[in-house]
C-alpha cells in the first residue's frame, strides 16, 4: 500500500495535542457554571424560562393551523380583489362604449342630446299617454284635420248605424 | 454511555444541570476535535467549544428529542465553526495555512501528517467539514446528512471529490 495515499492508517492518527488536563478543566468549569445557574434554570424559581419553552411549544403546535388560516384569508382577499377589479372594468367598458358612440355622433355633427331626445320620443311618458286617452273625439278630428271629413255626414252616418 | 433516553428523562424532570454535566462528560472531546480540525489553533478551538456548549446549555430546555442529541450538538458546533471561519476571514486574521506552524506546542504530527493537513486546508470550508467528519471521525453519511442538512448523495459526492483532491495535493507536496 502506498503510504502517501489516504489508505495509510497512520494518516488517520490525530496530530493535534491539547494542554495537560484540558478536558477535565472544561468539565469542571461547566459543572460549576451549571450549579451556579441551577436555581435560575429550575421551573419553580425561574418560571418565565419554562413558560417561554411552553409558549414556543404551543406556537409550534398551532403553526400548521395558523398557516392554513392565513392561506384562506389570502385566498379570500385575492378573490375579493379580483371581483372588485372585474366589476370596475365592466363599468368602465360600458362607459367607454357610450362615450365612443357619443364621440362618433359628435364627429358626424349630431348632438348626442338630440339623438337621445329622438329616441325618447318613441316612448311617450305616462302624462302624455293620459292626455291622449282623455282627448275628446271632436278635438281629435280637429287635431287630425282630416280634410274630407264632414261632421254632418259623420252624424248621419252614425245615426243610421 | 448515557443514552438519549436517560438524558431526556433528566430534562423532563427539570434536572438540566445533571443532564448537561453528563452531556459535557460524554461529548466534550468529540466536539472539541471536530472543532479543532477546522480552526487548527487550540485557543480558537477552546473559544468555539465554549460557545457551542453555551448554546447547547441555553437550548437544552427547548430541544425536542426528535433527533439524536449527538447530531444536534454537532450541528451547533458546525455552525459555530463556520461562523468563526467567516468572521476570522473578514477580520483578516492569520490565514489557516500559517496556523499549523503557529502552534508547534500543540501540533506534533510528522511530515506526512502535516502535508495531509495542508492538503485539507486547500479545500473549501464545507468540503473540509465533510472530509474531516468522514475520514477522521468516520461519521455515517446518514448522520452527516442530519448534521449538515444536505442529502446523503450530495455528501458522498462531496467526500469522494474532496478525497481525490487531497490525494492529488498530497502527492504534489510530498514529491
Amino acid at each position: 500500500m502506498n503510504e502517501k495515499t489516504l489508505h495509510n492508517p497512520h494518516l488517520k492518527e490525530n496530530p493535534f495535542r491539547v494542554p495537560e488536563g484540558y478536558f477535565e478543566q472544561v468539565q469542571a468549569r461547566w459543572a460549576q457554571k451549571t450549579v451556579d445557574e441551577q436555581s435560575g434554570r429550575s421551573p419553580e424559581v425561574f418560571p418565565e424560562k419554562h413558560d417561554e419553552g411552553r409558549f414556543r411549544r404551543i406556537i409550534r403546535l398551532l403553526k400548521p393551523q395558523m398557516q392554513l388560516a392565513a392561506g384562506f384569508v389570502l385566498l379570500f382577499g385575492i378573490g375579493s380583489l379580483m371581483m372588485y377589479i372585474t366589476s370596475r372594468n365592466q363599468k368602465t367598458e360600458a362607459q367607454t362604449a357610450e362615450f365612443s358612440l357619443m364621440s362618433e355622433l359628435s364627429y358626424w355633427g349630431v348632438d348626442h342630446r338630440v339623438v337621445s331626445d329622438l329616441i325618447l320620443e318613441d316612448f311617450p311618458d305616462e302624462d302624455n299617454a293620459y292626455v291622449l286617452t282623455e282627448m275628446d273625439v271632436e278635438e281629435l278630428i280637429d287635431y287630425l284635420n282630416y280634410p274630407s271629413l264632414d261632421l254632418d255626414e259623420y252624424d248621419n252616418y252614425t245615426n243610421n248605424e | 454511555m448515557n443514552s438519549d433516553k436517560e438524558l431526556k428523562v433528566l430534562c423532563e424532570s427539570g434536572q438540566y444541570e445533571n443532564a448537561f454535566a453528563l452531556i459535557v462528560q460524554e461529548y466534550t472531546q468529540r466536539l472539541y476535535w471536530h472543532i479543532r480540525k477546522m480552526v487548527l489553533l487550540h485557543d480558537d478551538a477552546d473559544d468555539v467549544l465554549q460557545n457551542t456548549l453555551l448554546k447547547a446549555w441555553t437550548g437544552l430546555p427547548t430541544f425536542r428529542w426528535e433527533s439524536q442529541l449527538f447530531t444536534w450538538l454537532y450541528r451547533i458546533a458546525t455552525n459555530e465553526v463556520l461562523t468563526f471561519l467567516r468572521k476570522s476571514k473578514s477580520a483578516n486574521q492569520m490565514p489557516l495555512e500559517e496556523r499549523l506552524d503557529a502552534d508547534p506546542e500543540y501540533f506534533n504530527g510528522d511530515q506526512l501528517q502535516k502535508a495531509l493537513q495542508q492538503a485539507i486546508l486547500r479545500l473549501p470550508p464545507k468540503q473540509r467539514l465533510v472530509f474531516n467528519m468522514r475520514y477522521f471521525d468516520e461519521i455515517r453519511y446518514q448522520d452527516m446528512s442530519r448534521i449538515l442538512g444536505t442529502s446523503e448523495g450530495a455528501l458522498k459526492a462531496s467526500y469522494h471529490l474532496a478525497a481525490a483532491k487531497v490525494e492529488e495535493i498530497l502527492k504534489e507536496l510530498l514529491l
